[in-house]
């Protein structure tokens, strides 16, 4: 059970730290340093890696409020190079694309939080098989 | 006979106001402001980048909201916050002065410009943190100035 929940944290971080860095490309981007490929590359590499959390949240039996919010992550990070790709069909809605990776890196990070909370509320008998639940991510 | 109205000193909300303070309550009306602002900055800036919004709009937003920042570390001091509370503060409006300038680097340091997406992730950030200490602050009005 702390193996995944573990395993759980070092990607719920990876992904926030992969978050900042897709940030960081669009500023390279947004300021003419480089063009958008490198962004968009890793845009869509990155929008399907919280399906990975997901699969670590039903193997290692989290309770309901981080399951929701992994849902939540992966919907948005799902989204989010969709969001791009629309701007000639439909601009308004490509216009969400920067706010949507605000939500993105919100989620992330609570996510992020509430992994590490997993882990150190893990306990003998979270071990046996009884989830302990965390108190309330601040 | 009552008349069904109760005077302020009996009204348990004009009281619970009372006990909070107006610097607080204007602390907190203050800290979702600069979040409601700071989402819809992103918002403009989406709008400009793939709508093709005219103009600078994205840039003379921030001059127009700009000026919550100080206020709120000013607020922050005046409602007595937590030292913690207060510090945010101080960072978010160094974050917001950088963030104004970052862009002007372009020309001669455009990696450092190019930070100016990374910073507002921060200042968003930030400015999430700062409004939910609004609200503690709201809900123990009787919590001592220093944590």
């Amino acid at each position: 059970m702390k193996g995944r929940r573990i395993a759980f944290a070092v990607l719920a971080w990876l992904f926030l730290a992969g978050v900042v860095v897709q940030v960081f490309l669009a500023g390279v981007g947004l300021f003419e340093l480089a063009d958008w490929t490198l962004h968009a590359d890793v845009g869509w590499g990155l929008g399907s890696a919280p399906l990975l959390l997901l699969l670590f949240v039903f193997a290692a039996r989290f309770e309901r409020r981080t399951v929701l919010l992994t849902a939540g992550l992966a919907l948005a990070a799902v989204i989010q190079p969709e969001l791009a790709a629309a701007r000639h069909t439909a601009p308004i809605v490509a216009a969400f694309h920067p706010l949507n990776a605000l939500v993105v890196f919100w989620l992330a990070w609570l996510v992020a939080q509430r992994s590490l909370e997993l882990v150190r509320a893990t306990s003998p008998d979270a071990e046996a098989g009884k989830a302990v639940e965390p108190t309330e991510a601040a | 006979m009552t008349t069904g109205r109760m005077s302020p000193q009996h009204d348990p909300m004009a009281r619970a106001l009372r006990g909070i303070g107006p610097a607080r309550l204007l602390f907190l009306v203050g800290a979702w402001l600069f979040l409601a602002c700071v989402v819809l900055q992103v918002v403009l800036v989406g709008l400009e980048i793939f709508a093709r919004l005219g103009g600078s709009i994205h840039r003379d937003f921030a001059y127009v909201y700009g000026w919550l920042a100080p206020v709120l570390v000013l607020l922050a001091s005046a409602a007595r916050l937590p030292t913690r509370t207060r510090t945010l503060t101080v960072v978010l409006l160094i974050l917001f002065a950088v963030q104004t300038v970052l862009p002007s680097l372009r020309e001669q340091f455009p990696l450092l410009a190019a930070l100016h997406t990374v910073n507002a992730v921060a200042i968003f950030a930030l400015a999430i943190l700062v409004a939910r200490r609004a609200i503690s602050s709201i809900r123990q009005p009787g919590e001592p100035s220093e944590t």
